[in-house]
């Protein structure tokens, strides 16, 4: 379409879309995908460099729902970090963006999750966290807060895993915690993971409309945005080469610059 | 009095593990190995790493024989935890050598056996100072004690250990003293058998290797193009992955030191074969190896990669299960858990060598296979394969380019589409059940597909259609039908109008082969088969038919393979006899013999009792 703003690899975000969603009307993750989407439009990576991995779950799901151009791999229930880190070894130059849910990682995964940060495999890891396991309808998962109600009135006893905090005590080099509904903050977040060389971790709050959105509730959508407290403005640039040019007195020079923009020097002459 | 038998010796080690007795049991296997007279050695061994009883085997025969003997000429008695049953291990007229330092116990003495002792204890005590090295050195010297009563060269045995310790002239030295002190005790005493001497043959091991199934697997392995390995340590498969990390960086870095592979040990096994299918998918060879307990472990993502068809290669080293059951002892017990890996409808290639030459073979072709039907392919072996050493013709690499089966490339993509050829994942397009696949960073635009293991159609999506469901399904069976005519064929040995049939695989080909030649000795004639895959092959269907009745030899207790013969053909599941071994040590010649006997008096006696009750029927 013309006039419709494209990347330095000349797509537009168009082309980092994915097959229609299935998620439900209002679902957390599906602003995450197009947070995702965001991303990797503005960093202007080729979707045919990228692969997106899964476990099982709602969250799991979500890889088929952007970046259609790329290689998409739904793993077994958990143990997405492992086969991330077997492709990962097998094609180092892949752009790797794992998404996973808060049952994948916290829970089944826990010990993969651990094993592939502790290996610092290159990879750009989401866990879209709400709480609960949507898919098997409603049970709390190991990220529910202690003393949050389930929907049916049941309290949870358990104290939560803090998945930012595990991963910076497993040492983790990029970890970082957002909302899905903060695309402003979310999506220079994505851009940082994928520019960052080893595991990055992403614990994004995404609410479960369906169930856990109830009064009682520590991660519906609206006690989440009552208690966000952005500390910090976001953004992203790029680190890009510093580019050097050295030419005659009284000549022209042209320079392309980053974003494929090109400006003309002219180095007057000393009188 | 007899004359002695000559290269044909069956001796028993009795020790306790962590005393060092592996350094003088392998130097005195390898000394008769030199001599160039076929033996063969068995290590059982507890799952312990100091102070349990553990015995060793070594079997020179002049016949050529390699599977483990019963009948024990000579026995070590160097564990006084085990004294009082190996006294009964050793046949009548065999001889027990024993550390009379202190005088033999009264319950430790048995008729029919000749008794000779050599003061192990003292005599080390004057030769090594007192030392964690004094109880490892007190082993070799009933490998003096040993040589000098069966004929092994002192010469031989210094060859030995500078090929065991070649860089070290102190522990040659004195490893060689013990061993003196043993032989010239003997010797001094003017101690003597009648029973056997070892006589050298030249050139009779000539080219032969010694090695164990685990390193051949690793380099069978590495010349079939493996580029990364996952694992985690598990008895008896770790040797192999360790084999690996050992050649691994002589064999596959670049000129500029740069590996090409990786290896890792993951942190459980549902890891390490999920590492094996992310880089099957994304493009490389990898494989992992373990043993029952991971395989179960495993179960889930061999359904995933069966489903979403990935290749990968899984190394089973079988030991004693269920359970943690015996990590140290041997077993075919996991044939329907690889055969069936995975809930739901799933059967896998597997690929099952019999020796050295056809793990080292096998290991490489299983890549290609797995490549060929984009699945994982077993290969199944056992801890007698995998880490007793055995004595082995030269492993002979077959120079065939990689079979990389229906990857498509990039370019092939863009001719395909000019021919107006789509690229579809999952697709049949030629009838074999193969669909054709691509792999992560091929740059075409089409390229990209999705994996999943929910249900999905031809062109990769999700699709929960009942037809879609079906039709995958049926393919995946179409594609393990093709799979029948490229997995190895099996052997077939025949003997002239031999009407009974023995079927073995794996570990118990050598006893078997054992088996056969003394039936045959005893009036039984018998064809045999060696099968060497799964699934069955047509060979075998006919081998089983053309005969009155099969033996089907396998180290389980429930006949597991036997049941997918029956499974796979009911109509002659009644021809099925089956030969079950399942103590947990290697096979013997001995006890199959004495099963298919009891099969064959059994069968006579009900024949006998169908020809009576006809007879009082006429009546």
């Amino acid at each position: 379409m013309a006039g419709e703003k494209v990347n330095r690899i000349s797509l537009t975000e168009k082309d980092y879309q994915g097959a229609p969603t299935t998620m439900c009307r209002g679902c957390g993750h599906d602003a995450i995908s197009a947070s995702v989407i965001r991303a990797f439009f503005e960093s202007s990576v080729d979707p045919r460099k990228v692969i997106k991995l899964s476990g099982i779950g709602c969250s799991s799901k979500t890889p088929a729902y952007f970046i259609s151009q790329s290689f998409g791999f739904n793993a077994v229930h958990g143990r997405m970090s492992a086969v991330a880190t077997g492709a990962n070894l097998a094609n180092h130059t892949l752009i790797s963006i794992g998404v996973s849910g808060d049952g994948d990682t916290a829970a089944i995964g826990l010990g993969n999750f651990c094993h592939m940060m502790r290996r610092n495999v290159n990879i750009t890891y989401i866990v879209e966290n709400n709480g609960v396991y949507g898919l098997t309808k409603g049970q709390f998962s190991a990220t529910a807060d202690k003393g949050s109600v389930m929907k049916g009135g049941k309290v949870n006893d358990m104290p939560a895993i803090d998945l930012a905090e595990l991963a910076i005590v497993m040492g983790a080099t990029y970890v970082a915690r957002s909302f899905s509904g903060d695309r402003k903050q979310l999506a220079p977040l994505i851009q940082g993971a994928l520019a960052h060389k080893g595991s990055a971790i992403l614990d994004v709050i995404s609410p479960c409309v369906t169930f856990n959105n109830h009064e009682g509730s520590t991660k519906s959508l609206k006690y989440v945005k009552e208690h966000l407290d952005p500390i910090h403005d976001v953004d992203f640039i790029p680190p890009y080469e510093n580019i050097e040019v050295d030419y005659e007195e009284g000549t022209d020079q042209d320079v392309e610059l980053h974003d494929g923009s090109r400006i003309i020097l002219h180095k007057l002459e000393r009188l | 009095m007899e004359s002695p038998a000559i290269n044909d010796l069956n001796i028993c080690i009795a020790t306790e593990n962590g005393t060092g007795s592996a350094s003088a049991n392998n130097i005195l296997f390898k000394a008769i190995f030199k001599m160039g007279i076929p033996c063969s050695s068995k290590n059982m061994f507890p799952s312990n790493i100091q102070g349990l009883p553990t015995w060793y085997q070594v079997r020179a025969c002049a016949d050529g024989y390699m599977g483990r003997k019963d009948v024990i000429d000579v026995m070590v008695m160097f564990n006084d935890a085990t004294a009082a049953k190996d006294i009964y291990r050793v046949r009548d007229g065999g001889l027990i050598i024993y550390d009379d330092s202190t005088p033999l116990s009264p319950n430790l003495k048995r008729d029919g056996v000749q008794y000779l002792g050599v003061p192990a204890n003292k005599l080390i005590q004057k030769i090594v100072p007192a030392s964690p090295l004094r109880t490892k050195q007190r082993n070799m010297i009933y490998v003096g004690a040993l040589a000098y009563l069966f004929g092994i060269n002192m010469e031989t045995i210094k060859e030995v250990l500078e090929d065991t310790f070649g860089k070290k002239p102190a522990v040659i030295e004195s490893n060689l003293i013990c061993i003196e002190a043993g032989y010239n005790y003997m010797k001094d005493k003017g101690f003597t058998q009648t029973m056997a001497r070892l006589v050298a043959i030249p050139n009779g091991n000539k080219g032969k290797i010694i090695t164990d199934g685990n390193t051949t697997c690793a380099l069978g392995a590495i010349f079939g193009g493996v580029a990364i390995v996952s694992w985690y340590p598990i008895t008896p498969s770790s040797s192999l992955a360790e084999a690996m990390e050992y050649y691994f960086p002589r064999l596959r870095k670049t000129k500029e030191g740069k590996a090409t592979y990786a290896i890792v040990q993951a942190e459980d096994e549902i890891s390490a074969a999920s590492m094996v299918l992310g880089a099957g998918w994304a493009g490389a060879r990898a494989m992992t190896s373990t043993s029952g307990p991971g395989l179960s472990l495993m179960n889930e993502s061999i359904g995933l990669a069966y489903f979403a068809e990935m290749p990968g290669v899984f190394f089973i080293i079988q030991r004693g299960g269920p359970s943690t059951g015996l990590p140290t002892r041997t077993q075919q017990a996991d044939i329907q858990l690889m055969y069936y890996a995975s809930h739901g409808d799933t059967r896998h290639i597997i690929l099952i060598p019999h020796d050295m030459k056809s793990s080292f073979d096998f290991s490489r072709r299983s890549f290609d296979l797995a490549e060929r039907f984009q699945t994982p392919v077993f290969v199944m072996m056992d801890l007698d394969l995998g880490m007793n050493l055995w004595s082995s013709d030269p492993l002979v690499l077959v120079k065939e380019p990689f079979d990389r089966g229906k990857l498509v490339t990039a370019e092939q993509l863009e001719q395909w589409e000019k021919q107006g050829k789509k690229f579809r994942r999952y697709f049949d397009a030629d009838g074999d059940g193969i669909p054709y696949r691509t792999i992560p960073g091929n740059m075409h635009r089409h390229a990209a597909y999705f994996t999943r293991g929910s249900g999905h159609d031809s062109d990769a999506h999700y699709s929960e259609d009942e037809k879609d469901y079906k039709e995958t399904l049926d393919r995946l069976r179409r594609k393990f039908e093709t799979a029948r005519k490229y997995v190895p064929e099996p052997i077939i040995e025949t003997a002239d109008g031999a009407k009974t049939g023995v079927i073995c695989f794996g570990s118990s080909y050598e006893p078997v082969r054992e088996a056969r030649d003394r039936l045959r000795l005893s009036g039984v004639k018998t064809d045999h088969l060696l099968l060497r895959a799964l699934p069955l092959t047509e060979e075998v269907r006919e081998f089983v038919a053309a005969h009155d009745r099969v033996y089907l030899v396998e180290q389980n207790r429930d006949g597991q393979m036997a049941a997918i013969f029956k499974e796979e053909w009911p109509e002659l599941g009644a021809k099925i006899g089956s030969v079950l071994i399942y103590d947990g040590l290697p096979v013997t010649a001995g006890e199959i013999v004495r099963q298919i006997k009891a099969h064959e008096a059994n069968l006579r006696e009900r024949v006998g009792e169908w020809r009576e009750r006809k007879l009082i029927a006429s009546v």
